[in-house]
């Protein structure tokens, strides 16, 4: 048995994120990731399939209306499937983390356990779509007319997946906490995802944008992820001051994110 | 040793805003900003100045009314919600059951619900895993352990639920009324189970309307009334000062009908025991007479239980009124009535004659005895004798 730890509930204090804590209901984590991913496609006929067939089908209409005519519809597709990929994990992400408090408020009420659980399992629950997605990534490659550096994929994709996490979990840690107070979020999350869609590097070509406006592009937390996706396919890899400006925003938003949700967590039983 | 649980002076409070909606939207932020505070805002203590402590291997009952804070209380321990002030020391692990089946998911099947319910409830994965054939055995769902839980009766999802909670081994119990759910046969085997619970040494809080329970479960208890903790002791007497308390609500009070020669107006119990319940009746009566007073006990779903009366067996217990108010005090036992609800309904008659006034449902008692287990009379249930002649005994 282990020690019996001694601890005091009392009225909510100075700021503390509690890491310890969180390591410790690391199973309650993977319990909420699990449960997510079980319920997503139950009672559908297609199944897992459509986690396949979205970004498939998405990437399919972006490469026909925006892809280049010159060259062939396949590379035109890479691209942009790569970028929908990842921009899944970013919206999906957002979108069910920022529902996450509102959506189990019945448990939030009854139990308690580290309200950052439910945010974070929305989020590492997107991997599995991802995931889902990667073996029509790796077809369409080798149906690829032109030669494809895989060592360079190998490299740029991991890191588009974990810049992407990196710039999401701000957001989505903020907007869950928003949500669960003012409920406008829910209506506010789809919108605002729209609109760094239409600002992303899948609608924008960078190549059309002068240098030094480039960092600018990079507020968009879901810039950088997809650039990186696309890297390996055509795409140029982001500069250094890209870089700097996006991973330094994405560092802010992940502070504000945290800083709020763990000053108003407190509060989530009374307010869900 | 030190209390397993110190409590120490906890407050809650809400800001009750009034002219404003729970749900604050944006818009109502934004434009708070430019107006001053003319909404009032009042301060509502849930729970005000709380302190006790707990033995380890307690089990404390909590009673009081809706609205006490009873859950307040619960939901601070549990960590759910932070108090406003005080703190409370824990020297171990809290499980705390404010309802069952927590986290429950329909879509998912008996098997994947119970790991998902365990590891809420703060099991670990190779806990949940070594246990997982005693619950479901407990539960007696194996047949439909792969079928979803939307197609579960709603009794099998409570045993479902039930069963996963059953096997918490943490240092410290927390339960809120989860007992007021499900049949008879179910509850008593909750009440088993927790028996067995605090039998094996586990700290146990316990929250519920069900005086019988409180009391066949817990050793002490504590009493909140209106946010503060009123009193804190023996189940018994809390009990006692919670029945005593309690019924004034109910009592009658009627304005006497010119026409009727006599009329209950007022009744009231003025003491309750293990024995024996004492009432005051007033009665208004426009002239000296005698009338006979008959009392009709009927369980909470208006069955009869018991019937008892001055003056109508016996002509000489009849009871003699003056002109204006008169004051008529009585005992009936109370030793064999079986726990629970009963309504009092009083009758001012001339036997075989005329009535002369029907108080229907004049007075609330709720009866919850110690079992006497000695003597293998245990009357915790509901369970109806049958109509019973009580003695009235007056005072």
């Amino acid at each position: 048995m282990e020690p019996i730890k001694e601890y005091t509930i009392k009225a909510p204090g100075k700021f503390q994120l509690n890491l310890s804590e969180l390591k410790q209901y690391h199973e309650l984590l993977y319990f909420f990731t699990w449960r997510d991913i079980k319920i997503k496609y139950k009672q559908t006929a297609l199944g897992f399939l459509w986690a396949v067939l979205q970004p498939l089908l998405i990437a399919g209409i972006l490469a026909f209306v925006l892809g280049n005519r010159n060259s062939g519809f396949i590379n035109n597709f890479l691209p942009f499937y790569a970028g929908v990929m990842v921009w899944n994990i970013f919206a999906s992400g957002i979108n069910n983390a920022g529902n996450s408090m509102v959506s189990n408020a019945n448990i939030i009420k009854k139990i308690y356990f580290p309200r950052l659980l439910l945010p974070l399992s929305s989020l590492a629950g997107t991997l599995f779509d991802f995931t889902m997605s990667i073996p029509i990534l790796v077809a369409v490659c080798m149906l690829s007319p032109t030669e494809i550096n895989i060592a360079q994929v190998l490299c740029t994709f991991p890191m588009a997946v974990i810049t992407m996490l990196y710039a999401a979990t701000g957001p989505a840690l903020l907007l869950s906490a928003l949500n669960v107070k003012y409920r406008d979020f829910r209506y506010v999350i789809p919108f605002l995802l729209q609109l760094l869609l239409f600002a992303s590097p899948l609608f924008i070509k960078t190549i059309n944008i002068p240098t030094h406006l480039k960092p600018i592009l990079n507020i968009n937390p879901a810039a950088l992820g997809i650039q990186w996706a696309q890297a390996g396919f055509g795409g140029e890899l982001p500069s250094s001051m890209e870089l700097i400006s996006g991973y330094c925003t994405y560092a802010l938003f992940l502070i504000i994110g945290i800083y709020y949700f763990k000053k108003t967590e407190h509060n989530f039983a009374d307010l869900a | 040793m030190k209390p397993i649980l110190e409590i120490q002076n906890i407050s809650k409070t809400f800001r009750i805003n009034h002219e404003q909606t729970p749900y604050l939207s944006m818009r109502d932020a934004v434009s708070g900003i430019f107006k001053s505070s003319a909404t009032e805002v009042e301060t509502f203590y849930a729970l005000r100045d709380i302190s006790f402590s707990v033995q380890q291997g307690d089990t404390i009952g909590i009673v009081g009314k809706n609205g006490a804070g009873k859950s307040t209380l619960l939901k601070i321990l549990s960590r759910i919600t932070p108090p406003t002030a005080g703190q409370i020391k824990v020297r171990g692990r809290i499980a705390s059951l404010l309802e069952v089946g927590t986290g429950f998911h329909p879509e998912l099947t008996g098997r994947e619900n119970i790991f998902m319910n365990g590891s809420i409830l703060g099991m670990k994965r190779s806990e949940i895993n070594s246990k997982f054939d005693q619950i479901v055995e407990f539960s007696g769902t194996g047949k439909f352990l792969d079928t979803p839980l939307k197609h579960y009766s709603s009794g099998m999802q409570l045993r479902l639920a039930f069963s996963v909670a059953a096997f918490l081994e943490p240092e410290i119990l927390i339960i809120d009324e989860v007992l007021a759910v499900g049949d008879v046969e179910f509850q008593q085997r909750c009440m088993g189970k927790m028996e067995d619970v605090s039998k094996s040494g586990r700290t146990i809080l316990f929250v519920s309307h069900n005086m019988g329970a409180v009391q066949a479960l817990c050793k002490n208890s504590i009493y909140l009334q209106q946010g503060q903790l009123k009193m804190q002791g023996p189940t018994g007497q809390i009990i006692q000062t919670y029945l005593n308390d309690q019924p004034r609500a109910c009592n009658t009070i009627r304005t006497a009908d010119a026409v009727k020669r006599c009329a209950v107006l007022q009744v009231e119990k003025t003491m309750q025991n293990e024995q024996f319940a004492e009432v005051t009746v007033r009665i208004h009566s426009i002239s000296s007479m005698a009338c006979a007073l008959d009392l009709r006990l009927s369980s909470i779903d208006l069955t009869p239980a018991g019937f008892g009366s001055l003056g109508t067996f016996n002509p000489k217990e009849k009871v003699q009124l003056q002109p204006g108010d008169n004051i008529v005090q009585f005992r009936i036992p109370t030793s064999t009535l079986a726990n629970g609800l009963y309504y009092m309904s009083i009758d001012l008659t001339e036997p075989d004659k005329e009535y002369y006034d029907r108080a229907e449902q004049a007075l609330l008692l709720e009866i919850a005895n110690q079992p006497i287990v000695a003597t293998g009379r245990v009357l915790q249930l509901d369970w109806k004798y049958g109509t019973q002649q009580i003695q009235i005994q007056k005072l």
